[in-house]
């Protein structure tokens, strides 16, 4: 039953994989979507800039979209995809592959080789992130032009020595920014509180609702503290797996790194 | 015309007597003369027996005339229809105009403090009064401490403010005796964590909570006078009630003062209001040992226990600064002065960005470095 089942779903692959280099036999392809959910132009555009990105760094970037799962984990697919594109399509070991399945709407960033090192677990957390938000809007074209803009920012990265990773953050461009503007922001709302207690003492005309100046001891009659009921909430929270806290990729035995979820 | 105005004059000289608020005793700005309460009511009772008689006399007389105005067909004076009150001066003849409330004034033409016994007659009697303790000059001198320290204070206002006008005040005041009693129901709880293996627990336990009781409340002021605004005489207080005491006439020489234009009934919401207010604090108070309560019901009743009418010495100065009037009140009792001030944008913002930018940039650095 597995068996015929891998075979049906090499074959789609082989099959989705194999239309696609033959329509567009000219040019080694990097985008293949056989969901059918971005039009010529997107996959042409899309193409060329996963192209360009591949080409530059010297690690495959493909983008995959699938109909369904076929029954298998986003992980398992993805791997299938792996093997194809390095057996029929030369496409290297060093990649990075984002594949969909629509009607599960479940998706697998696939790393291997040098994709390990550039796409560390939390650059790959960061890279979903950044695309699940067109995808949950079914925006397809600028979630995968999300994902091929981190692939590019994370792979320059990786060229220049410094993988983006746990600790990239708080030294970036970007991570400095958001630090500075919660600091302007905290800063602001200081000086507004400071400032509004300073022009409080401006207006000391005011209505007054109680009459505590005037009021004796309050005589209490009856009283009485009931219990009524008991509730208790029980929430799962395994320890935290803190691996991840010291940057780094989890890489299998088969050499992949993924990063699967739905969207 | 019958006499319905007197003058305190002094035994003495003739002049003009007043009451003085660090000597508790009317004085003669002449002869330097001193009289005591007890002394002055003696000697003018006679004369304000004839002036309250004198103002029955002539209100009655000016109902009749502006009945026969009406009948035919004239319309009445502007002063009339406004409701003010026209008084020959005892000392200088000269005509008053005032207030249909007026009580105390001056006569503008010699000056002379002008009572006008009339207006405080039957059920129009303050039951008590606060004599003035604080004078003009302690008045004057509490507005300029006022405006230290204010830092948004425009610097023209506080050099070129001169006070236009400064006048001491016996606001009428209702002093509300009352109780309010009743019950409030809360929701009590307490709330407790642990951890059990791979689970966070939180424990809940809540509680019924019940609160019943009665809360009193001595002379809870509230002013009587559609002249004075609430916000101003209600943040003047309090006033030190141990030195009320039974209304005379014979404090209100140098002062204004007006009767009450405000009902009892009208003033009760106010003061029902702030009652109401205490006791849901107060009981809320008593509900000790919960983390969290939340109020369910509150059901509490107002009793009026009785309301007396009273006289309360407030200074008012008042100001003016680019075409804007600023009005000050000072309680004349204790000195706490209240009153609103302008605000200069530019200080505001000057030291919104005197804290901000060193702010951020510092915590910006820190930042960056770590």
């Amino acid at each position: 039953m597995m068996t015929k089942k891998l075979i049906s779903i090499l074959f789609a692959i082989i099959l989705v994989l194999g239309m696609s280099t033959a329509a567009f036999a000219e040019e080694q392809r990097f985008v293949f979507d056989e969901a059918s959910i971005l039009t010529y132009d997107e996959i042409e555009e899309l193409n060329a800039r996963a192209k360009e990105i591949t080409e530059k760094y010297g690690c495959g970037v493909y983008l995959v979209t699938f109909e369904n799962l076929q029954g298998y984990e986003p992980w398992e697919l993805n791997e299938m995809v792996y093997a194809e594109l390095t057996e029929y399509y030369n496409s290297g070991e060093d990649v990075v592959i984002l594949m969909l399945a629509m009607e599960e709407r479940q998706y697998d960033i696939l790393a291997h080789g040098y994709g390990n090192t550039a796409f560390t677990d939390y650059g790959k957390d960061v890279m979903a992130e950044r695309f699940l938000d067109d995808f949950a809007d079914d925006d397809w074209y600028w979630g995968f032009s999300d994902y091929l803009d981190t692939c590019d920012e994370f792979l320059g990265m990786a060229a220049s020595g410094e993988p983006f990773d746990v600790h990239s953050e708080g030294d970036s461009f970007g991570g400095n920014l958001f630090g500075v503007l919660i600091a302007v922001i905290v800063s602001c709302a200081i000086a507004l509180v400071v400032c509004l207690i300073f022009k409080a003492q401006m207006k000391t005309a005011r209505l007054a609702t109680e009459a505590h100046d005037y009021q004796k001891q309050l005589n209490l009659t009856g009283q009485y503290d009931r219990f009524s009921h008991r509730d208790i909430r029980r929430v799962y929270n395994p320890p935290q797996d803190n691996d991840n806290n010291g940057g780094g990729t989890t890489v299998n035995a088969g050499g992949f790194s993924h990063k699967s979820g739905g969207f | 015309m019958a006499i319905d105005i007197t003058n305190h004059k002094c035994p003495a000289c003739t002049g003009p007597l007043h009451y003085v608020g660090e000597s508790g005793m009317l004085e003669c700005d002449y002869c330097g003369s001193k009289y005591s309460v007890e002394e002055i009511e003696k000697l003018y009772a006679q004369d304000e027996a004839e002036a309250v008689e004198g103002f029955a006399v002539n209100e009655e007389k000016k109902e009749k005339e502006k009945a026969e105005f009406e009948a035919m067909g004239m319309e009445w004076s502007e002063e009339e229809a406004k409701g003010m009150k026209t008084y020959s001066c005892p000392s200088c003849g000269a005509e008053l105009i005032c207030d249909a409330t007026t009580a105390a004034t001056s006569c503008p033409y010699c000056g002379n403090p002008t009572v006008i016994p009339g207006q405080f007659t039957g059920g129009l009697k303050p039951d008590l009064v606060i004599p003035f303790k604080l004078n003009k000059d302690q008045a004057v001198k509490a507005l300029e401490n006022y405006y230290k320290g204010k830092i948004f204070l425009p610097k023209a206002f506080k050099e070129h403010n001169h006070i236009e006008e400064i006048k001491g005040v016996y606001v009428p005041f209702w002093l509300c005796d009352c109780e309010m009693g009743g019950s409030a129901m809360y929701k009590g709880a307490n709330v407790r964590s642990w951890r059990e293996g791979d689970y966070d627990i939180t424990e809940t336990m809540y509680y019924n909570v019940m609160r019943e009781g009665k809360l009193g409340f001595e002379m809870i002021p509230v002013d009587a006078s559609t002249k004075m605004p609430d916000a101003h005489m209600d943040a003047v207080e309090p006033f030190d009630y141990r030195e009320l005491k039974p209304f005379s006439t014979a404090y209100l020489p140098g002062f204004l003062a007006d009767k009450y234009d405000v009902s009892q009934e009208a003033s009760m919401e106010r003061i029902e209001g702030r009652a109401r207010n205490s006791i849901k604090s107060e009981m809320r108070n008593t509900v000790r040992g919960y983390s969290m309560v939340t109020t369910e019901m509150e059901n509490f009743d107002f009793e009026n226990k009785g309301v007396k009418y009273a006289l309360m010495p407030v200074w008012m100065l008042s100001t003016k600064w680019k075409g804007q009037n600023f009005l000050f009140a000072m309680n004349g009792q204790t000195g706490k002065l209240i009153g609103d001030l302008p605000v200069d944008k530019g200080k505001f913002w000057g030291l919104f960005a005197a804290i901000a930018a060193p702010l951020a940039i510092i915590s910006s650095v820190i930042w960056i470095l770590l």
